[in-house]
């Protein structure tokens, strides 16, 4: 509503001035306070999750005592390892039974087989990168009927055996049979290295 | 006025012709109440200091808040003038405003005067201006009797306007023109609100003291009338003789009014009376305000043709008059519109005490004062 006011506008307006600065007060103090609840609700909730972050890692009972009972198992286990070591050397060797079993039927009827030696080499070092390597060499001694069973008895054996190399040995003509001609292969292979293990090669 | 946060209202001084009203309101949880109040009996030209002295101690003895004082001048202090203003002579407005100015009011001191633009009428190109004038000399009495309460003035405006606030409040949610009759004891104001504004204000001829007067003499005959010795006639004012008043019913009262003061239990004295002759008051008051109600229905007219034919839902009775008995009754009578004397606490919802609750219309101006800056 318009008013005849005999003081100067200021006057009132300064007045109304007067009367909000409370009012701004209070909101500023709402705003200060709002503030105030806003960052303690934000420390409250960091020092939960703090405080489950450290509980978390924290280990608890049963995982102490898992542990515990495993360093026990370790332990035990240790008093053993002197056993086990060689008893796991022995496992990683190749195998030759499958070998004596079937090396008779794969080389072909005209060749007999006369005598078969088996050789292992531990830790024979490498030529490119250093790392000790074991060996497998198998001996064969056969006495052959023919030229053809002869040329082929390497290939054969090679196929079947699946070793790298074969090494022709010594041959001469069997004694009172002379279609006949004892020959000595000898097939070898080089096993996959043997991995680093902690504390050195092995 | 709307619950907002809790405050106070600055405090309000409305000094009028009889007495100074101080009123404080505050809000809260349950809306707005009276913080504190005071009312100080204080009259004639010296009254700015007598206030003040009264005041001045118990200021601080009671719950007021601030130093803030709106303060309302009294009606019988400011002139109210109508000023035609036509489109050809706009240039010379200011000089026509200050002629009228100088010439409505007598002060050593000079003149302070306020003008509103009331009605603008493009079809006679003339605009309405409502000149409110009043001495340099009560402005300064009215400023260093608040100082030296101790408070600080931040308003100083006609009893109108505060009144009109408080009406206007009342009744925000009607759209229909609403008038107010302040019946004070020195000047009477007739005043139309519409739209939020105060469309219509016109001081009456006819004030407090002539129908005070009135009822004194209808309250003399009585008592010559039935002979009660033992039952003496209410002397209701002193320091002028009541003949005199009688006779003066028509004539303007000057700025500086009489030094004629009111008894303070006149007013019950004439409730009394009013008990067993209130026929006969009707008809002492009735011819007093047959008069006074043709001046109103003048105003009306005028407001009428002013405003497209807006009819006028009601007039509000506020001031000393509306205290008289059978003052309403006969205003009714003759205007035939509703006539209600103003009840703001009650109707606004405003808790008061008492003291309040009984003289509503004459706190409202002072609530209307308070008001400021509340709208």
């Amino acid at each position: 509503m318009r008013t005849a006011d005999f003081l100067p506008d200021s006057a009132f307006a300064n007045h109304l001035d007067r009367r909000r600065t409370p009012k701004r007060l209070i909101l500023l103090g709402g705003a200060v306070m709002l503030s105030l609840l806003v960052s303690g609700a934000f420390a409250v909730e960091a020092m939960r999750i703090e405080k489950q972050a450290t509980a978390a890692e924290q280990p608890d009972d049963a995982a102490r005592a898992a542990r515990a009972e495993l360093s026990q198992i370790y332990a035990e286990m240790n008093q053993y390892a002197v056993q086990l070591d060689p008893l796991s050397e022995h496992l990683k060797r190749p195998t030759v039974g499958w070998i004596l079993k079937d090396i008779a039927s794969k080389v072909g009827d005209d060749v007999q087989i006369e005598e078969i030696s088996w050789d292992f080499r531990f830790g024979i070092p490498g030529a490119k990168d250093g790392l000790d390597r074991d060996q497998a060499e198998l001996t064969v001694v056969t006495t052959v009927r023919g030229k053809g069973a002869l040329l082929e008895l390497d290939d054969r054996l090679q196929n079947f055996v699946g070793y790298e190399r074969v090494i022709p040995g010594r041959q001469e003509v069997v004694r009172d049979r002379g279609d006949e001609i004892r020959f000595e292969l000898s097939l070898e292979d080089t096993l996959a290295p043997r991995t680093a293990m902690p504390g050195g090669k092995k | 006025m709307a619950l907002r946060l809790p405050q106070h209202t600055p405090i309000a001084i409305h000094i009028g012709a009889l007495d100074a009203r101080f009123l404080q309101l505050q809000s809260g949880p349950s809306g707005w109440k009276v913080r504190a109040c005071a009312c100080y009996p204080a009259q004639g030209s010296s009254r700015h200091n007598l206030i003040a002295e009264q005041a001045a101690g118990e200021l601080k003895n009671r719950h007021w808040r601030g130093k803030d004082a709106v303060v309302g001048l009294g009606s019988d202090t400011v002139d109210v003038t109508l000023v035609p203003v036509d489109q050809d002579q706009a240039e010379r407005q200011d000089q026509m405003l200050e002629q009228t100015a100088l010439a409505a009011v007598e002060d050593e001191e000079g003149v302070a005067y306020r003008w509103l633009q009331l009605n603008s009428l493009p079809g006679l190109n003339r605009e309405e201006l409502l000149l409110l004038t009043t001495g340099a000399s009560e402005l300064r009495r009215a400023t260093l009797a608040v100082e030296s309460m101790g408070l600080r003035p931040v308003s100083m405006e006609m009893t109108a306007f505060g009144l009109s606030r408080a009406l206007l409040a009342m009744r925000d949610q009607d759209p229909a023109p609403w008038g107010f009759l302040h019946i004070g004891f020195d000047r009477t104001l007739f005043g139309i609100l519409h739209e939020g504004e105060v469309r219509f204000l016109k001081p009456m001829q006819l004030d407090g003291r002539t129908l005070l007067g009135a009822l004194q003499r209808e309250a003399e005959q009585l008592a010559n009338r039935e002979r009660q010795e033992d039952a003496p006639v209410p002397d209701l004012l002193t320091g002028a003789a009541f003949g005199d008043l009688a006779g003066e019913a028509l004539a303007p009262q000057p700025i500086a009014a009489a030094e004629v003061e009111l008894k303070q239990d006149s007013l019950a004295e004439l409730q009394k009376l009013d008990v067993e002759h209130a026929v006969d008051l009707l008809q002492a008051v009735k011819r007093e305000g047959d008069k006074l109600a043709e001046e109103v229905r003048a105003c009306i007219r005028h407001f009428h043709s002013r405003n497209k034919g807006a009819e006028l839902g009601g007039i509000s009775l506020t001031g000393f008059g509306a205290s008289l008995p059978e003052v309403e009754a006969a205003l009714h009578q003759t205007l035939e519109t509703a006539i209600t004397p103003a009840f703001p606490f009650t109707e606004l919802g405003i808790q008061a005490p008492a003291e309040i609750l009984e003289e509503e219309h004459l706190w409202t101006p002072a609530l209307g004062l308070a008001m400021r800056g509340e709208e």
